[in-house]
């Protein structure tokens, strides 16, 4: 009977805590949705902003747009090919539970902790170092450095649970270690992808990595070496204006921002799935 | 027929072109093992001592004692799967057709190619059926289409698993049932022309009928090569051992005949094992 109880209240509990981030997320969306679609227009998506945009004239923020996705689909390819070997290493090439894997481990935990805007200090310093202004390049790279941590434990909580049974089997059929790890890729590919989701998700919606990174401009980047810019920014931007016309924009803007989020998810999950057959 | 005489031609030398460097050429299913004076040590503290006994061609080995007594230990240094553990030291000798496997400069991939491994629990390759059994032979070269199917069916049917599975070949290899996975892994193993089939308890996972299958899939296939098995249970050493090697503490205690060791066992702690009283 006591066992029953516990488990109607665990039951209740779980409920309450989804039916409560539920509702916090929904009423974030209601409040977006209320302010922002009414001033969404496909004028919005499709044209860039004219001279008088931002005091509520006509004009949109398709730089911003296009700006953020080239920008987070260079960066999430740039730190992919540095967080898969990475995850790797610390699992197949390292002794997964020995020292050195273990605070490579807590060495991304902290990455991963720190504020977005010091990644965005950081890749300052570095174009100043390099000789390279405020563009799309270095907002790429900042971005990159910030999704890394992410995505190197994201893949690496999956690595973990690969079985030494598994890189024993294909060793045991004359693989070399770096055959072994293509067999080891392809068990991780559904964790791969949802390492690329969170960090699609973390990266495309930062202001603060990209604000002295990327710049901003009105136009569309044609070389990597040209200002970029980015839908946080244009939020930003948008929301510190005093006339409410380009507030309401900044919801509409924040709303775009979602559903591109959305609309990467469905295709990353759709290539995953096509790459798969 | 014929594209199975050009398969075998070429799979062997391929293999040839992989292993010449450390041995001589030798005919395909015909080698054994022998191991001389083997110690293995993890950070110093020994698991196995001086352990010496011959594995027999075209016949079933198995070693038996009680858990714990270093038997998985012994078949990984078989296969050299040690080299992958820190702190692990291997001495002593073990030889395929009189080449040691721990010599510098073996090339431990071709090695590995001449032994098959069947492990406790099935794995299968993250990949369909197909991809299982064509991995090891693609890893050696085969490319085309033609002779990797032929690969595949002729492994398949080697492991009874052709029929069943002929319809299904591009699904993913882990919908089969534990008992079909494991005999597609030794299809798999089959696939590469191994000379040696090595396995841990490769039925203790397995239900009754799934590891009579398994039992009589190994005394088939001992027509053709050496199989060492380190077995759970001594009713299936009873069952299918042509050699048993009694292990007990990290020593070789007794090996020989199974008849021999069975019936007059000539050590007091192999007559005690047999006999149920200690294990
Ligand atoms: N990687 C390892 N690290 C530490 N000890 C080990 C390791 N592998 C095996 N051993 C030890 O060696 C002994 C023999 O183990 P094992 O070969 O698995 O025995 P069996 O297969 O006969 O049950 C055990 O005491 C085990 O704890
Ligand atoms: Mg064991």
């Amino acid at each position: 009977m006591k066992r029953r109880i516990t488990e109607i209240i665990m039951k209740g509990l779980m409920l309450l805590s989804v039916a409560t981030i539920m509702m916090v997320l929904l009423y974030i969306l209601y409040i977006v949705a209320r302010r922002g679609l009414h001033s969404l227009s496909w004028e919005m998506v499709t044209s860039l902003p004219t001279g008088g945009y931002y005091l509520g004239k006509e004009g949109g923020i398709a730089n911003a747009i296009v700006g953020s996705l080239m920008m987070i689909v260079a960066a999430t390819l740039l730190s992919l090919i540095i967080s898969l070997p990475t995850a790797l290493c610390i699992n197949f090439v390292m002794r997964r539970n020995g020292r050195l894997a273990r605070s490579s481990r807590f060495m991304f935990d902290v990455l991963f902790g720190i504020p977005s805007i010091v990644y965005g200090a950081f890749g300052f310093l570095l174009m100043m170092w390099l000789g390279v202004q405020a563009s799309l390049l270095g907002g790429t790279i900042a971005v990159a450095l910030l999704i890394m941590p992410i995505m190197v434990r994201a893949i690496d909580e999956v690595a973990i649970l690969v079985p030494s049974d598994l890189t024993e089997a294909v060793f045991s059929l004359g693989a070399t270690r770096y055959e072994m790890l293509k067999v080891v890729v392809r068990q991780l590919r559904p964790g791969i992808v949802s390492a690329t989701l969170l960090a699609v998700g973390r990266g495309i919606g930062d202001a603060a990595t990209v604000l002295f990174t990327a710049g901003y401009t009105d136009s569309i980047p044609v070389t990597p070496y040209d200002p970029a810019a980015t839908l946080p920014l244009a939020i930003f931007f948008q929301l510190s204006s005093p006339i409410e016309e380009v507030q309401n924009r900044a919801y509409a803007a924040a709303l775009i921002l979602t559903a591109m989020i959305l609309v990467i998810s469905f295709v990353v999950r759709a290539l995953a799935r096509y790459s798969r057959k | 027929m014929k594209v199975e005489k050009i398969l075998f031609e070429m799979n062997t030398s391929v293999f040839m072109d992989n292993y010449e460097v450390t041995t001589p050429v030798n005919p395909i299913g015909n080698a054994a093992l022998s191991i001389r004076g083997l110690n293995v040590a993890i950070h110093g503290k020994p698991i196995l001592t001086d352990v010496s006994f011959d594995v027999p061609p075209k016949s079933i080995t198995c070693i038996i004692g009680p858990s714990g007594c270093g038997k998985t230990t012994l078949l990984r240094s078989l296969n050299r799967m040690h080299d992958y553990t820190a702190g692990m030291k291997v001495t002593g000798q073990v030889t395929i057709d009189g080449n040691d496997i721990y010599a510098p400069g073996v090339d431990v991939a071709a090695l590995r190619r001449r032994m098959g491994l069947l492990a406790q629990r099935p794995t299968v390759l993250p990949m369909s059926i197909f991809g299982n059994v064509a991995y090891g032979p693609k890893l050696y070269g085969v490319k085309r289409g033609e002779f990797l199917r032929a690969i595949v069916e002729r492994n398949l049917k080697a492991v009874g698993l052709w029929d069943e599975v002929r319809e299904r070949l591009h699904s993913p290899a882990g919908i089969l049932s534990v008992g079909q996975q494991q005999r597609l892994c030794l299809a798999r193993a089959l696939a590469v022309q191994p000379a040696i089939i090595l396995g841990d308890e490769a039925t203790s996972a397995l239900d009754p009928l799934a590891t009579r299958t398994i039992e009589e899939l190994l005394l088939r296939l001992k027509q053709q090569l050496s199989i060492v098995l380190v077995t759970h249970t001594l009713r299936q050493a009873r069952r299918i051992a042509d050699y048993v090697v009694f292990m007990y503490m990290g020593e070789m205690v007794e090996s020989g005949p199974a008849g021999q060791v069975f019936s007059h066992p000539v050590h007091d702690l192999t007559r005690e094992f047999v006999g149920g009283s200690i294990g």
